[in-house]
Parts: structure tokens; sequence; C-alpha cells
């Protein structure tokens, strides 16, 4: 166990009960109808506004709503994690972080600089960005330090902006994975295994499928899921049949997301799958009253509202009709 | 040294009945007061609601000092004309004071932590707030029925 001293569930009462009181205002299956039903964007500002989202100054017409609205409120979000725990959450926020870096380093390698970086992470936006150009890591985790170093490395050796997206991913679960065993909590800990286990799977059905060699994969598949990366190497060139019973705590997950590829929705209904099965565990948190699960529920539910949000925004902008957006949407906490 | 007698058992059974079931309810209604006071920071209107359930917890507390109270009140305490007991006695009155001491301290710690789960309850589902408190006094039924014993057994000491 690590020195940090063990939280108990006693130790989240008060942002429990916040927590509980915020959920009342997740977006919800029949609200994301509703959205996607709205005769116009003044009605879906309005219900949004219903939601907690900050709607001021926006007409609708704008052409990054989804990706206003959600920075706004995920600034919010991420003060509830600090709120929650000192600490105790980031690890919620490295993807942000570690997004963050690969938008920073790939902007400082590549010929076609975007601004495309996200609230939200653990740490400010200017000090990270700051932090990997001048080379100076005191503001970011020790892990996230290493790893831009690695993918400057590698990127120095192949000339392929694809790895330092795959070295920062590689780092990112490292880090989740550290960060979780400091909380020592089991909810947190099977999510974080869950959460590398789906990677793992995505990444073997996508690179096979892109024909690509076992030696390539190998250097994709992530440390600290249910089954080891090792696992997953060994059995990139199995048959789907007898995949699954080769990656030991992987093999149900497999086994669901061979079956939903075969089931004819293709690579979105895997995705679409994959998502689903994480909030499927996230869900487990429901019925808690309260503890680590509440505000780790909460702010794991809040990211898939995003992406539905950003989806059901860009179908509307885009004039796709109510059935295409709803079959691409996720499924959420309530 | 003192000499010991029936009256130091006594009032330790005293301090014992409303020490114990005060820090449980003490315990109790901070464990609810700390979820109640997260759901007001995001719901002001619902402080009546939370209130109902935090102050379930408490009153154990009174239990214990209503316990007190009758063994301050028996051995001359109160007055201050001290009775004449002898350490049996002393020792009777002590340990009819352990029920509500020992029950009262425990389930006030555990009402809290019902409570407190029903004030998130109440936080979603502000409707079911006397659901809540149902939930809240199946815990206390048994602080109840520790007091009902601690006073069966003390009224009849003879003092």
């Amino acid at each position: 166990m690590s020195a940090a001293k063990k939280k108990k569930n006693l130790d989240f009462l008060m942002i429990s009960g916040r927590i509980k009181s915020k959920e009342v205002h997740l977006v919800s299956t029949q609200t994301v109808d509703k959205l996607i039903d709205a005769p116009d964007m003044a009605e879906v500002l309005k219900i949004l506004s219903e939601h907690g989202y900050d709607i001021s100054g926006l007409t609708g017409e704008e052409k990054n709503l989804a990706s206003i609205l959600c920075e706004r409120d995920r600034a919010e979000t991420a003060e509830i994690a600090t709120q929650a725990g000192n600490g105790l959450f980031d690890c919620f926020l490295y993807p942000n972080d570690y997004h963050n870096l690969k938008v920073a380093l790939k902007n400082e390698l590549l010929s076609d600089p975007r601004d495309i970086f996200t609230s939200g992470g653990s740490v400010s936006v200017e000090e990270l960005r700051d932090g990997v150009k001048n080379r100076d890591y005191r503001s970011l985790t020790d892990m996230m330090g290493s790893g831009v170093e690695e993918a400057l490395d590698v990127y120095n050796r192949t000339g392929n902006s694809q790895m330092i997206d795959i070295v920062l991913d590689r780092y990112c679960f490292k880090d989740m994975a550290k960060a979780a065993e400091k909380v020592d909590n089991e909810f947190l800990s099977g999510y974080v295994r869950t959460l590398v286990d789906v990677a793992n799977v995505k990444a073997l059905l996508r690179l096979r499928k892109m024909g690509k060699s076992p030696e390539f994969a190998s250097q994709v598949f992530f440390e600290g899921g249910n089954a080891t990366p090792e696992r997953f190497t060994a059995a990139y060139n199995a048959s789907n049949e007898e995949l699954p019973s080769l990656l030991g705590g992987a093999a149900s997950l497999m086994q669901k997301a061979l079956a939903e590829m075969s089931g004819g929705n293709g690579m979105s209904g895997f995705e679409l799958f994959c998502d689903n099965y994480l909030m499927d565990y996230i869900r487990n948190a429901k019925y808690v009253p309260y503890g680590a699960e509440v505000p780790m529920a909460y702010l794991l539910a809040k990211e898939t509202e995003y992406k539905v949000i950003s989806m059901i925004l860009a179908g509307r902008q885009t004039g796709l009709p109510a059935n295409s957006i709803k079959e691409r949407l996720r499924a959420l906490y309530v | 040294m003192f000499e010991l007698n029936g009256i130091v058992f006594a009032m330790l059974g005293a301090a014992l009945a409303s020490g114990l079931a005060g820090t449980g309810s003490a315990m109790g209604v901070g464990v609810a007061g700390e979820a109640a006071a997260g759901v007001i920071a995001e719901d002001p209107s619902k402080f009546g609601l939370t209130l109902l359930l935090q102050a379930l917890p408490g009153t154990q507390g009174i239990y214990g000092t209503l316990m007190a109270f009758l063994v301050l009140n028996k051995i001359g305490a109160i007055s201050g004309n001290f009775a004449t007991i002898d350490a049996a006695t002393g020792l009777l009155i002590m340990f009819s004071c352990l029920p509500i001491a020992i029950a009262g301290w425990t389930s006030g710690y555990a009402q809290g932590k019902t409570c407190a789960a029903g004030i998130c309850m109440v936080a979603k589902r502000p409707g079911e707030v006397a659901k809540g408190m149902v939930y809240g006094a199946m815990v206390e039924t048994y602080a109840v029925l520790a007091l009902l014993i601690s006073f069966l057994a003390f009224i009849n000491i003879p003092v």
C-alpha cells in the first residue's frame, strides 16, 4: 500500500451529497431525444441550460458550439475532482493532460500547428505547454515528463508522428494505474484495468484489420489490464474462434467485441460497444450512496455526456437524420 | 485515597450513559451533517428535508441524558444530598446504564450513516424523504429497546 492514508467512504460524504444533487442535472436518454427532436438551436440551448450548461453569449450558430459548451462545463467538472480529494481523482483528468501533451509535441514537431488543447486536465494548458516547450517538467507528473522524452526520442528515430500517440497513450495508462494505486479503491483500479482491456482489444482488432505485423502491435499494447500485453501479442494471429480463450482476464470482453463486430455494425458499432462496456462498469456506482465511487462515476459520466452532446450537435449541424444520430450515441449514466 | 463506595459506580454509570450515547449521536449527526452540507451546497432549497434526516441520530444522546438524569436524581447528586449506597447497589445502577450507553453509542453512529445515505437519496428524489426517515428509524428501534431495558433494570433498584 502507498504511503498515503487510505480514504474511507465516510471521507467522501460532503462531495457525495454535492454530486448526488448534481446528478439530477445529468443529461438522460429522454433529454437526448429532446435535443435531437428540438425544432431549432434556440430550443437546444434552452434544454442544455436546464442541465447546467453555460449558454451565455451563444446563439446556437457557432461552428464549434459543442466544444465551447463542453469546455465551459469541463472546467467546473475538474473543480469537483479537485474538491473530491486533493489530487485523488487526477487520474480521470490525465487523458486530457496527455491529449494536450500530444498536441503540444505535434505543434512543435509538425508543420501544421493546431490549437486543439482541452481544459479539464490536472495541469493547466499554459503550464503544460510551457513545460513541453522548455523541457521543464516540474509542473507535470514524473510519468508525463518521461513520456514526452520517450515520445521525442522515438519520433526522432522513426520520424513517425503516430508513435507520439502510441508512446503517450502507454504512459497515460501507466500514470492512471499509478494514481489509482494511490487511492487504493477497488472500483477505481477495476475501472483502469477495464479501460486498458478495452484499449488493448480495440488495438488488436483495429491493427489486424489494418494488416499490421505482430511486431508493430507489440509496441501498441498497454500494461495494467486484466491481460498482459504479452498475451495480446501472442494471441495476435489467432483465429476469431480461439482468440478469446487466449486472453485470460480479457476473454469475455473479446468475445463480446467479436460478436458485436460480426453483428453487422462494423467498426463504428464496435467503438460504440466499447464505450458502452465501460459505462456498464461505471453504472455499478449508481447505487453507492456515498464514497469514492460517487465522484469517480460522476466525472466519467460527464465525459460521456460531452461526447454525446458533441455528436448530437455535430449531427444537427450537418443535417443528419434523427435516427442516424441516435445510432451513434453512447449509453449515458442516467 | 478516597473510599470506593456505591456512589462512584452509580456516577460512572450515569457518565457512561450520557457520554457514550452522546458520542454516538455526535458522530451520527456529524456524518449526516456532512452529507447534508454537500447537498445544500448545490441546492439550498433542500435544507428542511436534509435537516429532518440529520436530526434523527441526535435522539440517542437524549436517551443517554435521560438515563443519566434518572441516576443522578436517585443518588441525590442533583439536590446535593448524596444517598449512602453500598458498592453492590452502585454496581447494579452502573450495569443498568450499560444497555443505553453501548446501544446508544453504536446505533447513533450507524443511524448517522443510514441517514447520510438517505440524504444522498433525497438529493436526487426529494419526494422520498419519508422512506429515508423510515430506514433511519429502523436503527432507532434498538436504541429505544436499550433505553427500555436500562429503565426497567434501574427503576426498582432500592436506594
